[in-house]
């Protein structure tokens, strides 16, 4: 026969027992049992259940007359009652450790994406302007050479001429002239839709470069607003923690 | 009709600080109760109840509507007169602050027992009872106080405590088992 446990006695005695009737039962049939429930018994019927002292029946108004004045003690400062609001009781203390911690890493993010962000613009600027000075300086290189040949080209072809009949070397010089004119007006039509293209084949990459960075910095708030939003459901989900007794010794 | 506690908890939470006396007058004298079985000093326990109306007071917003606002009340007694017995200097000899758990049954066992060595086991006896209440957990003196002084249900003594009725009867039978080993052995020598 399996005897009674300790935990089924103790539970017994004070009634809250799940099985109350089979304990009974087997209190009845068990000399040994019966034995080891009359020794709790004993012990527990010699502490006493003294009276408490009486308090008058204006107990309640004497501690409110006392309590009163201190109350106005208990003013909370605004910052406490932010994270005491009554929409969120549900949520244990320590939510607040972890909420912290993600309020300070997603601000250090936006911060970074915030500076990353002003220094690709800075560096994208400046160097735009470095490139842009340098194509300038090369185009207006090429331009003063190729007018430098021409020059001489032509002054040499003056000379050769100078004993030819005036009026044909005239003419000749003069369709040389305006032919090396078209040319170079060309050359700097060329030259000036080359930059063009150079320069939205940067602003593109430029715009390109932007949308990545976009892109990324939405991606990044959405995982804070996704870890926020566990974050708060954990903290919903995890029971209140037990009073925050003291253990003795 | 009487106002529910919830509903005056709701208007002090809205600024209506003098209804907060409703539920001084209406709880004072079970904090009391409590209060006195867990410090055993009658001055202990006003300064517990004043205490715990002032902590309520303050934290009246972590007050969840769906529970019991008196078990909530009493939960914050617990912990001002665990506190409480926490600051006391530690207390051996025989005192008023013992006598609500053990004099008068050791009064009453004197009484019962025929014993020459009665008054040295009276004292003996004392100071275990009291030993065995200070080595109990929070939890455990709380629930054995709730349930073997005032008779309170499981459930009760779980919301008071923060945790469900298994937990509950745990910390009960855990507290009984701690007592029973202290006394035992002096109770085998009376008989």
């Amino acid at each position: 026969m399996k005897h009674l446990s300790d935990e089924q006695l103790v539970f017994h005695h004070y009634q809250v027992s799940d099985d109350g009737h089979s304990v009974e039962a087997h209190l009845a049939g068990c000399e040994a049992c019966r034995a080891r429930y009359q020794a709790l018994q004993d012990v527990l019927s010699a502490i006493p259940v003294t009276p408490v002292p009486e308090r008058s029946a204006d107990y309640g108004r004497q501690v409110w007359q006392r309590l009163q004045p201190r109350l106005d003690e208990c003013v909370v400062p605004f910052w406490r009652r932010l994270f005491e609001r009554p929409s969120l009781p549900s949520l244990p203390r320590w939510w607040l450790a972890p909420a912290m911690t993600a309020l300070v890493l997603a601000a250090f993010l936006v911060g970074l994406f915030w500076s990353r962000s002003r220094a690709q613009d800075t560096l994208a600027s400046r160097l735009r302007q470095e490139l842009r000075q340098e194509l300038v300086a090369d185009f207006q290189s090429a331009l003063n050479r190729s007018q430098e040949r021409s020059s001489n080209a032509l002054a040499a072809l003056e000379a050769r001429l100078a004993n030819d009949s005036k009026a044909e070397a005239r003419q000749l010089v003069q369709a040389l002239h305006d032919m090396l004119g078209r040319a170079r007006a060309e050359d700097r039509q060329m030259l000036l839709a080359m930059f063009r293209n150079w320069e939205e084949d940067n602003a593109a990459a430029y715009v390109t470069l932007r949308q990545d960075l976009e892109e990324l910095a939405s991606l990044t708030d959405k995982e804070m607003r996704r870890a926020r939003s566990i974050l708060v459901e954990l903290a919903a989900q995890t029971p209140p923690p037990d009073p925050p007794f003291r253990i003795n010794k | 009709m009487e106002d529910s506690d919830t509903a005056v908890v709701r208007q002090v939470r809205a600024g209506d600080k003098d209804a907060f006396r409703v539920l001084v007058e209406r709880h004072s004298h079970a904090l009391f109760r409590l209060a006195y079985r867990m410090t055993g000093n009658e001055h202990d326990a006003d300064d517990v109840v004043q205490e715990t109306f002032l902590r309520a007071f303050r934290h009246l917003n972590r007050f969840e509507p769906a529970r019991s606002f008196g078990a909530w009340l009493h939960r914050i007694t617990v912990n001002c007169s665990i506190n409480l017995l926490h600051q006391r200097p530690p207390q051996v000899e025989t005192s008023q602050a013992c006598t609500p758990l053990a004099a008068d049954a050791l009064d009453s066992l004197a009484a019962t027992t025929p014993s020459p060595d009665g008054a040295a086991i009276h004292a003996e006896l004392q100071q275990r009872v009291q030993a065995a209440l200070g080595r109990l957990s929070a939890g455990e003196r709380t629930a054995f106080v709730l349930r073997h002084f005032e008779g309170e249900s499981i459930e009760h003594i779980g919301a008071v405590l923060g945790v469900g009725t298994s937990a509950a009867k745990q910390y009960v039978f855990r507290g009984v088992q701690k007592v029973r080993r202290e006394l035992e052995p002096l109770l085998s020598l009376t008989r």
